[in-house]
């Protein structure tokens, strides 16, 4: 009995360690400072969206990363992104697909490496900073497609982690656009 | 089914009392929670215009992995002259810890 009794406070005890845990993580959540950092510059302030995941290919279980860079004094904003994936691709564009509309740009190659036993293709592009305004706005799931030299691939996210991810980027970008 | 949660709770209790806990190198730090950013270094390189970043992750203090150098930073976001470099430091009850490295350059 008294055993059962020791075993059941454990047991609250994890839960309420957990439940502090989940608290803690989920106010932060609401905290957009934890999703980009900002510079002050001789010619405007730099914003660095930090990097976000969730884009994936389920067949080839490729993954998708990317970050934002953004001067307020230029048009665009510069997209940086690395590709995962078991084989050796070279992207050479990538489109933005969602509501029916399309936002292309072409790519630059930064590098390309390895990680575990993946290989690391780290590109980058410009966006002009209205489309990726247009892009982080959609309220249905985007597509990442990439062009490379042995065909298309496409990349999807789960609509809980798109939720999320353009919830935190529209306030990240409203906040732009209030300080310009 | 409480015996096996029981046994895992003990079995995480004695991992975790074994071990250290995750920390982080910050100039400030709390047990239950730390998010400090701080300077790194300074150049006297003008303007940035890129931000790369790195980052390593330790959990419970018994694995810690990644590539948080300025290096793999400025890799990441092909920066070839560096401005000045941040970090921030982030671990939550010492279970799991990050640290980040942040350059900014051109």
């Amino acid at each position: 009995m008294a055993n059962n009794q020791i075993r059941i406070a454990c047991f609250a005890r994890y839960l309420f360690f957990l439940s502090l845990l989940f608290l803690v993580s989920a106010n932060n959540a609401q905290n957009i400072s934890r999703y980009y950092t900002s510079s002050l510059q001789e010619n405007g302030t730099l914003y660095f969206i930090f990097p976000q995941s969730g884009f994936g290919n389920n067949d080839s279980k490729s993954k998708l990363t990317y970050d934002i860079t953004y001067l307020t004094t230029n048009d665009t904003a510069t997209l940086n992104f690395s590709y995962f994936d078991a084989s050796r691709h070279v992207v050479d564009s990538v489109s933005f697909i969602g509501n029916n509309k399309r936002y292309s740009s072409s790519v630059k190659k930064i590098f390309i490496g390895t990680k575990r036993r993946k290989w690391h293709g780290r590109y980058s592009s410009k966006v002009l900073f209205t489309d990726l305004n247009s892009f982080l706005s959609l309220t249905d799931k985007p597509r990442i497609i990439l062009y490379t030299q042995q065909g298309a691939v496409e990349l999807t996210i789960k609509a809980r982690t798109w939720k999320k991810q353009s919830s935190v980027a529209k306030k990240i970008l409203n906040l732009i656009k209030y300080n310009q | 089914m409480l015996k096996k949660v029981t046994m895992l709770t003990l079995l995480f209790s004695v991992g975790a009392l074994l071990s250290s806990c995750a920390t982080v190198k910050t100039p400030l730090s709390g047990v239950w929670y730390t998010n400090v950013k701080a300077p790194v270094a300074v150049t006297s390189n003008s303007n940035s215009t890129k931000v790369g970043t790195s980052e390593a992750t330790s959990i419970l203090g018994i694995v810690a992995t990644g590539d948080a150098s300025i290096d793999a930073a400025a890799k990441s976001a092909g920066i070839t002259k560096i401005h000045h470099v941040d970090e921030q430091g982030t671990s939550i009850l010492g279970f799991f810890a990050k640290y980040k490295v942040f350059v900014y350059g051109e």
